[in-house]
């Protein structure tokens, strides 16, 4: 029957010295992970509560699906697949051979190693070895030709050029870590192809690989004496090498493999959209030492395999500002590998290890904690750290002043409670107050919408479109402050009790309401999210929600379609944390506006940078460019189709960060606005929809997927990017600002324009300038 | 050191029936911004000097515990607060008195307090209170020096950007002027702690109300006044100058 000899040739010395390595190996191995279980064990409690068996049966499936590795980067995410399901393959393989062969077999000298089983077994476990070779190599090919720039550990949002000690030390570990792996199923495969060269077994079909590497050494006339000393060498090369891998694996980058389990089997359904609340047992308030992080959040730094995504993500890194989530766990990391949980050492973690302006940066948009593979919760721990910095007094004089103005007016603009529901006397009817009248619906303001001047417009429009729609709802008046997301979010967990205790309490005293609407984005996180835990809530709705119920049952009925083609920016609060993607877009559609998407839309949105720390929309850190430039230049297309229609579906900080778009861009980009856009960054190269043809334009890096060269922005077909080759003219329809604003969007009869490389872009119509497109300079990271 | 709870209006309000005060419901209280940089220099004093007591005294109705709270978050360590209905609409020299009585009884090495408050902007409190006591004084100071023994090292601010060193014998009395220092956050954590803290109250004599210098007859909004843009070339601009100039003075011009 067919089966294979295991400890061929070894001598019985030789056996038991390699049981001997073996043990060692492993108890190795497990002094690693328990000395790692030892440092969690110092963190404090998790602050939330774990749903363990959700979360393991959640990280069961996030495994075997690959979804959170397929996110974004397909080809990483199918790379790490093949690597990932060879691997288990081969530990199961591995398992049912010591199955066997040491327990089995001597104990109840049954086999089953033999037969159709074995050879299934070999063919199964042959192609597991490929797709670990083939994945390995992907990722190497990428790490070294490709170079994506999420895997450069340059600092150089942080102004830093060179690379530091500690990005070195990573590059050199991610090499170890590929090298080895490649390095042991290279051997292993050439010891199976030297048994099959010596052996030349009948069902040598059934191992591909091994076969094929037997015959090639036969063909090369190799002696079998020869063959023979090398197997024995390589067979003890082979078999230390995976024993070293076993040792090594809690000590680097391989460590990935156990910690990753538990960051996505402890992850937090809510992470970021409810913040833990303080320990009031707590020493410390928020994290000030490393002692003071959870051993969840210790687990977290471990897991971290340094792929990049939330650095690439991250919007606070791209404008510049000294924050970039993966070097934030990863400092963190190092520091708690010196530290091991406790608090010696002279390095303090907030100022040495993590400066405070690195806090300060982020915007709390989600951005990373949406995209991270392993299920770190970055923004988490910066909060935690934030409260340490309020606490300690350490924060910007803007901030302290606005914390002030917050803590007596109640609003972050600092104008008197009594101004609040100002903005309704604009109105021609008078709005209900729950607190006297009965209402179906409490539309709870916020502070942008209640102050901001331009915001206070569309506050009107709205309550016009809720009035018409026959909705029955009041406010809560100069009874309302500001329902505190950010302030929580800045650090100032106490101040943010006292507000949700005066909401609440309003509430609780009002009238009886069913429901909850509001059309501001944080308020509604924070109410929908965070409100519940101190208090029975309603539940909440934003507007946009409402209105497709106004509108889909006929309350409101559009007169005329609005013929406008708009794009949409989710706000982070609204569409990332509470996932409410399409009620906005369903308006849109209902009220006849051709959406066009932006290239960073919906999970991946680009925040505006009116969240985290910059409630009033001040900059508490300077970032080397402005967050707004960055959601504009990053899309230049959809950015200007935005502005030439001017339809904005959102109430919140993000309006007053957008303002007006510079004149002069919004002229010249509004008339080269290409019809032609992607829905989805990966299905980035489809038909033009301007010259009914496959974009004839050189291909852009695209500013999402860096690392995918075939999925890259193609460009418009604009003349400055047809390659010389291509001398043809391109039938571009050109509709002129003027024109478009005076009717309806409907494709126009095209324009002939003929170009040459290099030169502008000319259009036969007389109020028609020349226009150039503009390349789109560099990747995400290099974004200038 | 004397803290101030002040009354900021806000841009919409009327005053109250007899035009001499104006409603509760239109202000927003707070510390007093001197104060509060007074209150910050007290508390580095006593942190640079590693030892020391903090007292904060305050003249002002029940609500005014509120910003003694405050200060007591931030880390002074009591708070001593007077009161009598007849002080409703006290003059600097009243409270000054009263103040007077508060540090004869603390008999503390230096008294810090704040130039002026944000909303009657007397500046007369504290000169009056260093009088009463006769106790060296320094005003609008911005920086301090003191080893806690007998003498203290001030900086003054004066006129057209000079500054004054001034070494003065303690036990003193110094007035801060605002941007001497940052105050400090109290978190609404601190500010709950702070509960626990001590306030020692105390009823002023209902004669005391009488010590005033000053009344208060009538409460009014100025007329508004017009600015006028003039236009033109700089020689029309000019002459439209001397028009008005004419016009306004008569045949003097």
């Amino acid at each position: 029957m067919e089966t294979r000899e295991l400890f061929w040739g070894l001598t019985a010395f030789g056996t038991i010295v390699f049981y001997l390595i073996g043990f060692s190996a492993i108890g190795a191995f497990f002094w690693g992970i328990a000395r790692s279980i030892a440092k969690y064990r110092r963190g404090r409690p998790s602050p939330v509560a774990l749903d363990w068996v959700a979360g393991a049966r959640r990280m069961v499936a996030d495994l075997l699906s690959h979804r959170t590795l397929r996110r974004r980067d397909p080809v990483a995410g199918a790379a790490h697949a093949a690597i990932f399901f060879g691997f288990v393959l081969l530990f199961i393989g591995t398992s049912i051979i010591t199955l066997e062969y040491d327990i089995v077999n001597p104990l109840f000298g049954v086999t089953f190693w033999k037969g159709s089983f074995f050879l299934v077994f070999s063919l199964v476990l042959d192609l597991a070895g490929l797709a670990v070779v083939a994945g390995v190599l992907t990722m190497m090919v990428r790490r070294a030709s490709f170079k994506p720039a999420k895997l450069d550990y340059r600092r150089t949002y942080a102004g830093e050029t060179g690379l530091r000690d500690s990005g070195r030390r990573w590059r050199i570990e991610d090499w170890i870590f590929l090298v080895a792996l490649l390095f042991i199923v290279l051997t292993g495969f050439v010891q199976e192809g030297l048994r099959h060269a010596l052996e030349a077994p009948v069902w040598g079909a059934w191992e591909p690989v091994g076969n094929a590497i037997g015959s090639l050494l036969v063909g090369l006339g190799a002696g079998a004496d020869g063959i023979a000393s090398i197997r024995a060498v390589n067979w003890w090369v082979h078999g230390i090498a995976a024993l070293a891998f076993i040792v090594a694996l809690p000590w680097y980058k391989a460590k990935h493999m156990i910690a990753a389990m538990g960051s996505l089997s402890t992850r937090d359904p809510l992470a970021l959209r409810r913040l833990p609340r303080l320990d009031p047992a707590a020493a410390t308030v928020g994290v000030g030492k490393v002692s003071d992080f959870s051993w969840k959040d210790m687990l977290d730094f471990d897991a971290c395999t340094k792929c990049g995504r939330c650095h690439e993500a991250c919007p606070a890194r791209a404008a510049g500002y000294p924050l970039s989530p993966r070097d934030l766990i990863l400092d963190l990391r190092l520091h708690n590998d010196e530290a091991q949980g406790r608090d010696e050492g002279p390095k303090r973690l907030i100022g040495d290890v993590i400066d405070p302006e690195t806090l300060w940066s982020c915007r709390s948009c989600g951005a990373c904690l949406e995209i991270c593979p392993v299920g770190i919760e970055q923004p988490v721990k910066i909060v935690q750290m934030r409260r340490q910095l309020i606490e300690s007094d350490q924060l910007d004089p803007l901030l302290r002043t606005m914390l002030n103005t917050i803590g007596t007016s109640g609003n972050s603009f600092g104008e008197p409670a009594r101004k609040r529901a100002a903005w309704t006397r604009e109105l021609e009817f008078k709005i209900k107050d729950v607190r006297h009248e009965e209402a179906e619906t409490l539309w709870f303001v916020g502070d942008q919408a209640s102050f901001d001047p331009r915001n206070q417009k569309v506050s009107r429009t709205v309550a016009r479109l809720l009035k018409a729609g026959g909705v029955d709802f009041g406010l809560l008046y100069e009874g309302e402050k500001t329902a505190g997301n950010d302030v929580r979010r800045i650090g100032e967990e106490g101040l943010f009790e006292s507000l949700v205790d005066h909401n609440l309490g309003q509430m609780k005293a009002a009238r009886p309401f069913r429901r909850i609407v509001t059309t501001d984005p944080h308020s509604l996180n924070t109410l929908h999210n965070e409100y519940p835990e101190y208090g029975e809530l309603a539940p909440v709705f934003h507007y946009t929600e409402l209105l497709v119920d106004l509108l889909e049952s006929g309350a409101l009925k559009v007169t005329k379609l609005l013929g406008l083609r708009v794009t949409y920016h989710d706000p982070c609060h609204l569409g990332r944390l509470n996932k409410r993607y399409d009620a906005p877009r369903r308006v849109l559609e209902l009220i006849g506006c051709k959406l066009i998407e932006m290239p960073r839309n919906r999970d991946n949105s680009f925040c505006c940078g009116a969240g985290g720390g910059d409630v009033s929309g001040s900059r508490i850190v300077p970032a080397r460019r402005s967050l707004r430039s960055c959601v504009f230049r990053k899309q230049p297309d959809s950015a200007a189709s935005m502005y030439s229609s001017p339809v904005v579906l959102r109430i919140s900080p993000c309006l007053k960060m957008h303002g007006k778009p510079p004149a002069s861009k919004r002229t010249s980009s509004s008339r080269i606005l290409p019809t032609w856009l992607p829905r989805r960054s990966s299905w980035r190269r489809s038909i033009c929809a301007t010259c009914r043809a496959w974009p004839t334009g050189s291909p852009q890096r695209s500013p999402i997927g860096s690392l995918r060269p075939w999925a890259t922005a193609w460009m418009p077909c604009s003349p400055a990017v047809v390659p010389w080759w291509l001398p043809r003219p391109c039938l571009r329809r050109c509709p002129s600002p003027s024109l478009r604003r005076q009717q309806p969007w409907t494709p126009r009869p095209p324009c002939l324009l003929l170009h040459r490389r290099g030169s502008l872009l000319r259009c036969r119509r007389p109020n028609c300038r020349p226009t150039r497109y503009r390349r789109a300079r560099g990747s995400a990271s290099s974004c200038r | 050191m004397p803290v101030k709870q002040i009354g900021k209006l806000g841009d919409e309000f009327r005053f109250a029936d007899d035009q001499r005060s104006i409603a509760a419901e239109y202000f927003e209280y707070l510390l007093n911004e001197w104060d509060d940089t007074a209150l910050e220099q007290a508390l580095k004093t006593v942190e640079a000097l590693g030892g020391g007591e903090v007292v904060v005294v305050t003249v002002g109705p029940p609500e005014a515990e509120e910003t003694l709270r405050k200060a007591l978050a931030k880390g002074a360590h009591r708070g001593v607060r007077v009161w009598d209905a007849s002080l409703a609409d006290a003059d600097p020299v009243a409270v000054a008195r009263l103040l007077a009585g508060v540090a004869a009884q603390e008999q503390p090495d230096l008294i810090i307090a704040g130039a002026q408050s944000g909303d009657q902007s007397n500046g007369a409190t504290g000169t009056a209170l260093a009088r009463l006591l006769g106790l060296p004084c320094a005003a609008l100071v911005v920086a301090t020096d003191w080893n806690g023994k007998d003498a203290i090292t001030v900086t003054r601010e004066l006129e057209g950007g000079l500054q004054h060193k001034v070494r003065i014998d303690t036990p003193a009395l110094i007035t801060m002027q605002t941007g001497a220092n940052v105050p400090r956050y109290a978190t609404m954590r601190m500010v709950k702690l702070a509960r626990s803290k001590p306030i020692a109250e105390l009823a002023a004599d209902a004669s005391e109300g009488a010590y005033r210098a000053a009344a208060t007859h009538k409460m009014f909004v100025p007329p508004a006044t017009r600015a006028q843009m003039l236009e033109g070339g700089a020689s029309e601009v000019a002459a439209a100058v001397i028009k008005i100039i004419q016009e306004k003075m008569g045949v003097k011009a």
